[in-house]
């Protein structure tokens, strides 16, 4: 009998093959519990009856002003004024998750449209664009942000601002270069030759074929964007005390030389932030092998099935 | 199903047991050099301009006054003012209006032709120096109005140009009427009132003699430095700008002359640069002898101490910690002007909380006067008494409501976000809020805090911020409550830079002149107490805790006494043990 052929569509292929990396799925699990456990702060905040800013100074602290290490009543310990790690953790992970997706996406927003533009109309566009690219590219980051704090003083959405101003250009390049090879392709042409307009030609034509990259260097821009704000965060220009984050919870391990004492306040954020940037990046490759199979390398050769035959 | 077993490891702490080395009745050795390990360079050479008071260390090192400290463990000892360029500790006489001083022989200047005696002039060149127009002493305003003569002196040098030409000719050419110099080794101080701390005034550096080759150049210019003269028993060797300044013995330095600084060491590096962590790491490893302007960090001095370190010593110097109150800007209509509600602040803060963040009562004490521990006008008193110095966040918000804002007040608060800055603003955010204030935490660089922020006295008036965590040490210890009283709660019509939101009460100020110049110590002390509480009733800022400095030093060092004005160990008095 012969075997049943069932059609697939094109998401469930990528899907399936998704699915089948372990190591992709091992760091989309992590995402989804980090997600979980960002939306849920307030649960965990609640159920652990202790809020991210409260400071238990008669539980939490000695009477010297030495936080306490991991115990039943504080999960990870206590930092260096007497608040839960474990419940500032799930609240940094609020800020360094919403940070990185937001400041990703703008950014690739951006990038897109100028990468779009640029490639497409080429000549002094083009020239022009590129040029911008090379001169965001060649601005230090972080100078500018102190410049930046010291006038406008620190806040979200400046961390945010800077963190999108300073990382779409490497999606614009890519895409650039994608619709310099698009925009030559027999669709493209034929869609000129029945009359297409330039924004139907770039948006209807060329944009739905550049869907592969964009969502891979997107997510590749999540790890960057995170360890951006907590970069600025250590350094005392992203996220203002007493708000948690993670980059922010490092510095004050740091300070003082309280990190010495306490293991634990280096530990977890430390962590968090590794797991959270490598989930990301690992995740990224993975799509990147499930979106695009043809480039897969050495992996693609052993795989048995034809690809749409299960 | 596998069995879960939780464990919980809690590697407890290693505590590397040191066995200590009996250190017991040695001899001191001379020789070595010294490594004093700082974050920021020596800022001044020259004693004029005005200099953090770490730098207070370098100048004992390298200037001599008339009057000094002697480095010792006994605090009132530390306190105790000595004759060092004088031959004696005079006593007023003319009703107290009257110093006369012999100057020491054998004190010598390393002048670039030969050691040369330190004679009357040069005191006398010491002081017309301090109210240049090029850089100017803040702490000429002490002498300023009690030595006589001494104001007219500094308005008509006002008047000169800033060149080196200029400033030399009117400094050889006038003299101030109130120091006269009957002779080579005679000073005579007069006073227009009488002043019971003038001679503690006579320690600090500013009244450092200068000789005459130093009017040849800006004060503290690169040519200033480059042509260095020393009249301590060290001098500069060499000078790496934000890397290192290197002493070396001073030649013309007689250790008959000098009865407080036994020079045991033979040079003194002072390294810049390094942070505290790596700074203690050093102490700790023998790579390092000594702190700068490093704070030795609660925890590692709580991990010393729990090793059995016996290197740990403690210093009052009248350190304290307060939050200045604007009463100047337009912020929330001037409510910050209403008495009351800077008492609900003074009811609102849990001091308590700000105590136990530094370390515990071996750090700090609650504070609830202007004057902390130490400084002779300190008392037990509490106009605005919570359990326990926690705070009373209740009366706080009553005495809000009484003063028409029952839904509590936004307010501004940077901090300096250095250190323990962040932590204390934090504390310190959570019980005000607690009573009814929102408080808005503004990060700022260490750096740009104290010069650029909350010196800067547009940012007051322009309400930049609305409270600021600050601290405070006097310019001299001991007898030091004018030091802590003028700069910051008197206001003459010219904006002070320390005196946050010009603060000034006439009650208090006249209280205070009269504790200057009475000749009782213990009447003085009585009327600075009612300083205290009159400033205290109208109250310019909330007193959060009086500071005990915490000093450490490496294992090499011996002999390690406090010198109370530089605020660390005596480098003019260690000795190396190899």
């Amino acid at each position: 009998m012969a075997p049943e052929i069932k059609q697939r569509s094109s998401f469930d292929l990528t899907m399936r093959r998704l699915l089948a990396d372990r190591a992709g799925l091992v760091s989309l699990t992590f995402i989804v519990i980090l997600v979980v456990m960002a939306i849920g702060a307030d649960g965990i905040a609640a159920l652990t009856g202790h809020s991210a800013i409260a400071q238990f100074r008669d539980t939490g602290l000695t009477p010297t002003g030495l936080p306490v290490p991991p115990s039943g009543e504080f999960l990870f310990g206590t930092d260096q004024i007497g608040r839960d790690l474990f419940v500032r953790l799930a609240y940094g992970a609020r800020i360094s998750l919403a940070i990185g997706m937001v400041a990703s996406l703008l950014a690739a927003a951006i990038g897109v449209t100028i990468g779009l533009v640029a490639g497409y109309f080429g000549g002094w566009v083009d020239a022009v664009l590129g040029r911008v690219m090379d001169l965001v590219m060649s601005i230090p980051v972080l100078l500018c942000m102190l410049s930046l704090v010291a006038v406008f003083g620190p806040s979200v959405s400046l961390s945010l601002s800077v963190i999108v101003f300073f990382s779409w250009t490497t999606m614009g390049r890519v895409i650039r270069g994608q619709v310099l090879s698009l925009k030559e392709r027999e669709f493209v042409l034929a869609s000129r030759s029945m009359g297409a307009g330039h924004f139907s030609i770039m948006f209807t034509d060329i944009l739905p074929n550049l869907g592969a990259p964009i969502i891979i260097y997107t997510t590749m821009m999540v790890p960057t964007s995170i360890i951006f704000e907590a970069t600025l965060s250590f350094l005392g220009l992203g996220i203002v005390p007493p708000a948690p984050s993670w980059g922010g919870m490092l510095a004050e391990a740091a300070n003082n030389s309280i990190y010495m004492f306490a293991w634990w306040l280096v530990l977890f954020p430390g962590l968090a932030l590794l797991l959270t940037t490598l989930s990301f990046n690992i995740l990224g490759d993975a799509l990147r092998d499930a979106l695009d199979p043809a480039n897969k390398g050495p992996k693609a050769a052993k795989a048995k099935k034809p690809a749409g035959v299960a | 199903m596998r069995n879960r077993i939780a464990t919980l490891a809690f590697g407890g702490l290693t505590l590397a047991l040191m066995s200590s080395t009996g250190t017991f009745a040695q001899d001191a050795q001379t020789g070595g050099t010294l490594r004093v390990l700082g974050t920021a360079e020596v800022d001044r050479f020259d004693t004029v301009p005005p200099a953090t008071a770490d730098t207070g260390s370098f100048f004992r090192a390298t200037t001599r006054q008339l009057i000094n400290f002697a480095a010792s463990e006994d605090p009132q000892e530390q306190i105790a003012p000595q004759a060092d360029l004088a031959e004696t500790v005079p006593t007023a006489t003319d009703d107290g209006l009257t110093y006369t001083f012999t100057l020491r022989e054998g004190a010598n200047w390393d002048a670039p032709d030969g050691p040369r005696q330190i004679v009357a002039d040069d005191v006398e060149r010491g002081f017309k120096r301090l109210c240049n127009p090029f850089i100017a002493a803040p702490a000429v305003a002490y002498f300023e109005d009690l030595i006589v003569g001494f104001a007219d002196y500094c308005a008509g040098f006002a008047e000169v140009e800033p060149t080196v030409e200029a400033m030399k000719s009117y400094i050889e050419d006038t003299d101030i009427e109130g120091i006269e110099t009957p002779s080579d080794d005679t000073v005579v101080f007069r006073l227009n009132y009488a002043a019971n701390d003038f001679i503690y005034l006579l320690t600090l550096p500013v009244t450092t003699p200068a000789p005459v080759e130093v009017l040849d150049y800006l004060p503290d210019s690169p040519e200033y430095r480059d042509n260095y003269i020393s009249n301590g028993p060290y001098t500069i060797e060499s000078y790496v700008p934000d890397t290192q300044v290197t002493l070396t013995r001073n030649p013309a330095w007689e250790a008959e002359s000098d009865p407080l600084r036994n020079a045991y060491v033979d040079s003194i590096e002072i390294i810049a640069g390094v942070q505290p962590d790596a700074a203690m790491q050093q102490l700790q490893s023998g790579d390092g002898d000594m702190l700068y302007d490093i704070n030795v960090p609660p925890v590692t001095v709580q991990m010393l101490s729990m090793q059995g370190d016996e290197k740990i010593s403690t210093l009052a110097e009248g350190a304290s910690r307060m939050i200045w109150i604007n009463t100047v800007s337009e912020n929330n209509d001037g409510a910050l002007r209403d008495p009351l509600v800077r008492q609900a602040l003074n009811y609102a803060v849990d001091k308590a909380a700000v105590v136990q963040q530094v370390g515990g009562p071996e750090f700090a004490t609650p504070l609830n006067g202007i004057f902390p521990l130490g400084i002779l006008g300190h008392h037990e008193f509490d106009p605005y008494p919570t359990p326990d110095n926690q705070g009373d966040p209740e009366r706080a918000r009553e005495l809000l409501a009484e003063a028409g804002y029952p839904d509590g007040l936004s307010l501004k608060m940077p901090f300096r976000n250095a250190g323990n800055g962040a932590a204390e603003a934090q504390v310190l955010q959570a019980s005000l809020e607690e009573a009814g204030f929102d408080i808005e935490l503004v990060p700022t660089p260490a750096s740009d805090f104290y010069p650029r922020l909350i010196t800067n006295f547009d940012n007051a008036l322009n309400g930049v911020w609305d409270l600021v965590p600050s601290g405070w040490s006097p310019d001299w210890p001991g007898g030091a409550a004018r030091s802590i009283f003028q700069p910051q709660y008197t206001y003459d019509g010219t904006h002070g830079t320390f005196n946050f939101s010009d603060y000034n009460n006439e009650e208090a100020n006249e209280i205070a002149d009269q504790a200057l110049s009475t000749t009782d110590l213990a009447e003085a002390e009585k009327l600075w107490n009612q300083v205290d509480e009159i400033v205290m009733a109208d109250p310019p800022t909330v007193p959060l805790i009086s500071q005990t400095t915490v000093l450490y030093h490496g294992d090499r060092v011996e002999n390690f006494l406090p010198y109370a004005a530089g605020g660390n160990g005596d480098w003019t008095n260690v000795w190396l043990n190899r």
